[in-house]
């Protein structure tokens, strides 16, 4: 059994993937900080990405709790000009809030697409819907962390990143 | 937002660099990027207005090497410093690691620093935090100025906790990495979730 939410959400989608039409494009799964938990392409873009998506969740709930819009849980956010672009639905795993994020190109139907990722992240949350971390840790990570630690973690760049 | 994978070893943490506007934010993790090898750092994201005062946030992903077998990843987050971004501010803080408080050390500039300040506390009470916990590093920056107030009454103005205090010049790099790896340090030591 996985032993945290984003190997137990790999393993869920190694049994639920994704469809062809969906695998297509860039799909991103991130939690509600913009950590990414699952991505389908390069590892590169994905922290960025995670970071933006975010602040783009975000800022539109705040745009929706300033206006105090009554809202039921099926939100989601696009941004596209037909074709191109990126629509975000709200997923819960594990009943953690998180996002699914598909960014695609030449698309000629975004609104099937995004039902599409939306009937997927469901039956995810589905499978997910009574996980929970195997082991149950307590105190602290790292009791002590020394100066030679952190100067090394920072080795990277030259004299001036150290002590 | 501190995400541990125990399984691959992966630890990612979130500090967000905080402050009056002007006072050096975007500064500082400007030169942690300028001074980060490639592999080191991802893309640098800056959502600007349009003469180039933090909008939104900057961002700066830090890929750190090991800590004890982890490997380390720092986000690095600015807000933006006018005072009409207060929504902002409060939705970055959100799943806040460690902050760093870079004030301003002029001296026409101490009423910002503790207006600033204020929002700061209450912005971490909003979003649950408790102040005493959160790592919190304070810079005292732009030291390299003419008018500046003394280390002393920007101590007894502004560092009631008695935080850790550092003097930078981020325009000129000084203080900048002392200022991360202190709140680096405090982060990784305040990290939840032991090994057994």
């Amino acid at each position: 059994m996985a032993d945290n939410l984003q190997d137990a959400l790999r393993d869920s989608i190694e049994k639920n993937r994704p469809s062809v039409r969906l695998q297509k494009h860039h799909i991103l799964i991130a939690n509600r900080d913009g950590i990414c938990l699952f991505s389908n392409r390069e590892k590169g873009k994905d922290i960025s990405m995670g970071a933006l998506l975010g602040g783009v969740w975000q800022a539109s709930v705040a745009l929706l709790e300033i206006n105090k819009f009554k809202t039921n849980d099926g939100l989601k956010l696009g941004f596209d000009d037909g074709e191109n672009g990126f629509c975000v639905v709200a997923i819960e795993l594990a009943g953690r809030p998180c996002y699914a994020c598909l960014v695609f190109e030449q698309e000629i139907a975004p609104g099937a697409v995004r039902g599409q990722l939306k009937h997927w992240c469901d039956r995810l949350a589905e499978t997910l819907e009574n996980w929970s971390a195997p082991i149950t840790r307590s105190g602290y990570l790292f009791k002590d962390v020394t100066d030679e630690e952190i100067d090394r973690l920072f080795g990277f760049g030259g004299s001036e990143c150290r002590s | 937002m501190s995400f541990v994978n125990y399984q691959r070893k992966e630890i990612n943490c979130k500090i967000v660099y905080y402050g009056p506007g002007l006072g050096g934010k975007t500064t500082n993790i400007q030169h942690v990027y300028k001074k980060t090898s490639g592999g080191n750092k991802g893309e640098m994201i800056t959502l600007n207005t349009e003469n180039e005062r933090t909008l939104f946030f900057d961002f700066l992903p830090l890929e750190l090497g090991e800590i004890r077998g982890f490997k380390t990843r720092f986000h690095l987050y600015t807000v933006p410093g006018q005072v009409f971004y207060e929504s902002s501010r409060r939705l970055i803080l959100r799943g806040v690691d460690g902050v760093v408080f870079v004030a301003d050390s002029q001296v026409e500039k101490m009423e910002a620093n503790q207006e600033s300040l204020k929002g700061l506390e209450e912005n971490l009470i909003f979003q649950g935090h408790d102040l005493e916990k959160i790592p919190l590093v304070m810079q005292w920056n732009k030291r390299d100025l003419p008018n500046v107030t003394s280390i002393e009454d920007m101590q007894t103005s502004l560092n009631k906790r008695n935080a850790p205090a550092f003097e930078a010049s981020a325009v000129n790099g000084d203080g900048v990495f002392e200022t991360l790896k202190m709140v680096s340090k405090l982060v990784l030591m305040n990290l939840k979730g032991g090994l057994n």
